[in-house]
């Protein structure tokens, strides 16, 4: 086999810096193209977090939308059941002779009051 | 201070940091270009092609499976994206009567004409080598990359990237002498 050309081609005429200027304009071009390219994808990246975010939110006002009124229909149940709780308390009590004073069936009467 | 290698720029991409893109794109963007017109043999186009793959790549960074290997990666980006516009223009040439030839079409405006006249005339030889000469001769000649790092670019081994640039070489040696007779 010939010997190994190791003698470079001058290829100087083909190197895109001998116009310095054009080739350091398309670097910024390029560059300003890589951050717009990276700018969408920080926004996709937000905008599916915002994707579930979305449903989510919706989800959580839903449940505390049902949850509030069952809420305060427990705790008039259980107010109502606390004041029969405390009259029929007081109604045994009387019948055994064990008369109520004023202020106790005042609070037996009242609906809500602390026993 | 030491420079960050490609793998630690490729993971900064990954958490946004634009400067990241600057220093790959200050790197590797004459490697692109030099890829693109060994396969396009346009200077223009080279350079089109070269910054539409950079962007490409950096719009998929995610895809990027081996990081330390960014370089390789990017320039098979760049190659594919070549190759689509050199078999586009063909198609376009059979639909057209006065589409001109691929290799010295629309040359990049050069004050020089002494200058231009030399590039045409390497441009018209080069596309006389086998594509992957042209990638080789190129990036080892104009880029001055090692042979060891064309090997790895490429996946050949260094032997054969060595005889690669000996044959290309060779042939274009003769091609000029040609075409200066």
């Amino acid at each position: 086999m010939s010997e190994i050309d190791e003698r470079p081609i001058d290829l100087s005429a083909l190197d895109p810096e001998r116009d310095a200027g054009r080739w350091d304009a398309l670097v910024a071009a390029t560059v300003a193209r890589a951050d717009a390219a990276l700018a969408a994808r920080s926004r996709s990246a937000l905008d599916t977090i915002a994707g579930w975010s979305r449903p989510l939110l919706l989800a959580a006002a839903l449940l505390v939308a049902l949850l509030v009124p069952a809420e305060m229909l427990l705790d008039a149940r259980e107010r109502r059941a606390e004041q029969v709780q405390r009259l029929v308390t007081i109604s045994v009590d009387w019948s055994r002779g064990d008369a109520p004073t004023g202020s106790e069936l005042a609070r037996a009467l009242t609906p809500g009051a602390r026993p | 201070m030491t420079e960050e290698t490609d793998e630690e720029l490729v993971a900064q991409l990954r958490r946004g940091i634009r400067a990241a893109a600057e220093r790959l794109a200050r790197r590797h963007l004459r490697a692109c270009r030099a890829v693109a017109l060994a396969v396009s043999g346009e200077a223009a186009a080279a350079e089109d092609v070269a910054q539409d793959a950079f962007v490409q790549a950096i719009e998929r960074i995610d895809d990027c499976r081996q990081p330390d290997r960014f370089r390789a990666w990017l320039l098979q980006i760049v190659r594919n994206r070549a190759r689509n516009l050199v078999r586009d223009r063909r198609d376009a040439r059979h639909e057209s009567v006065d589409v001109v030839p691929l290799y010295n079409r629309s040359p990049l405006p050069d004050a020089d004409a002494a200058n231009a006249e030399l590039r045409d005339r390497l441009l018209t030889a080069l596309a006389k080598l086998p594509g992957t000469r042209r990638e080789v001769l190129l990036l080892h000649d104009l880029e001055g990359w090692k042979h060891e790092e064309i090997a790895d670019a490429l996946a050949l081994p260094v032997g054969t990237v060595r005889s690669h640039l000996h044959h290309a070489r060779r042939a274009m040696r003769r091609e000029l002498e040609e075409m200066r007779e």
